[in-house]
């Protein structure tokens, strides 16, 4: 199965936690990616109803001068399903998710560089460097410091797919995909209006190979173990 | 964004029930806004200790089948945000597509009574 966006979905709050709408993810073999914004030093904790436990897919950068941090996490071969949803507890968090399918079911994670406050538009994010190998898809988000309504546009070839655009209340954030045929080193490129100062940052993940996954279980839970013949011997 | 649903102004204490309201086609979300304490309006649920959870359910059939729609927490008192004092504590949630869609939900109010109005729009 070739690698694509499953499902995806956003919440914000000006609280301690939100929580998203339900979503129906594939019972297995999703990579979920999560997105956080959130004012600096306020996160605690992503959690969602299918008793995922999330790993940092690249580290918090925060920027003093807008009182914001972001991170981005993800959960491989997570176990999905209906009423299927998500959990921010951070200070004023923004939280944007994706699902991933037909993405390797281990060692998805392919690049995650060191994300960047960028403060002239078109923001991007650190450069991936080569890419392992050409079927993957990226996931960029970016944190803004707007503080009115906010409408990103995706650049560098991605598709916005969610964004949170209420200034006033939250911290305005986008994320967006891409799926790369080619090794070749890709950033996230965004343009909003109201926004000078913001945060970026982006991580890939493989398509898994042909023959390496069957209904999400790797080829090789359904091999036999060798038999060896007496005259083998 | 359009407002599709005004909540008044009134102390509310237990549960305070947000009415059914209609998601336009091709909308995709929605925010809903509590007021909540400023230097300007100081009997707005001015207690830290007075918290709400807000929970949202959403239908995608007209109001027969309803499921979750996004929720979130929050405590009262002034709260600066970006360097103004927030006139609203406000929850935003993506919703998928559809045709038919509506909402409702529930704030249950902890330590009130709680003095607010509200709106939800839907953008």
């Amino acid at each position: 199965m070739a690698i694509a966006v499953g499902q995806h979905t956003s919440a914000s709050t000006t609280g301690a936690s939100a929580v998203t709408g339900n979503l129906t993810t594939q019972a297995s073999g999703s990579v979920i990616v999560l997105i956080c914004g959130y004012s600096s030093g306020g996160f605690t904790s992503v959690s969602d109803s299918k008793s995922n436990s999330y790993t940092t897919a690249v580290a918090e950068i925060a920027d003093a001068s807008m009182g914001a941090a972001a991170r981005i996490l993800y959960k491989e071969n997570a176990t999905g399903g209906a009423t299927h949803n998500f959990t921010l507890t951070a200070t004023a968090g923004s939280l944007l998710v994706v699902e991933i399918t037909g993405a390797k079911t281990s060692g998805a994670l392919d690049k995650a560089p060191i994300g960047l406050v960028d403060t002239a538009s078109p923001f991007t994010s650190t450069s991936t460097g080569t890419l392992t190998q050409a079927a993957e898809l990226a996931v960029g988000g970016i944190v803004s410091n707007a503080g009115g309504t906010a409408s990103f546009t995706a650049g560098a070839s991605f598709t916005r797919q969610d964004q949170i655009t209420d200034g006033t209340q939250f911290w305005c954030s986008a994320l967006g995909t891409l799926i790369t045929a080619a090794t070749t080193a890709i950033n996230t490129s965004w343009t909003e209006a109201g926004t000078s100062r913001s945060l970026n940052l982006i991580a890939t993940f493989m398509e898994a190979a042909a023959g390496d996954t069957l209904m999400g279980r790797s080829f090789y839970e359904f091999a036999e173990a060798p038999r060896w013949r007496s005259h083998d011997r | 964004m359009a407002t599709v649903l005004t909540i008044p102004l009134n102390d509310y204490t237990g549960t305070l029930a947000i009415p059914q309201f209609n998601i336009a086609d091709g909308a995709i979300g929605y925010t809903i806004y509590l007021a909540r304490c400023t230097t300007a309006t100081p009997t707005l649920w001015p207690n830290v200790s007075t918290t709400i959870e807000v929970s949202i359910e959403i239908s995608f059939d007209g109001g027969t089948v309803w499921g979750g729609g996004g929720s979130f927490t929050e405590s009262g008192g002034i709260r600066s945000f970006k360097g103004s004092e927030l006139a609203n504590s406000a929850g935003f949630f993506g919703i998928q597509a559809g045709t038919n869609r509506k909402g409702r939900g529930a704030v249950v109010i902890t330590n009130g009574p709680m003095r607010t109005s509200g709106r939800v729009d839907v953008s």
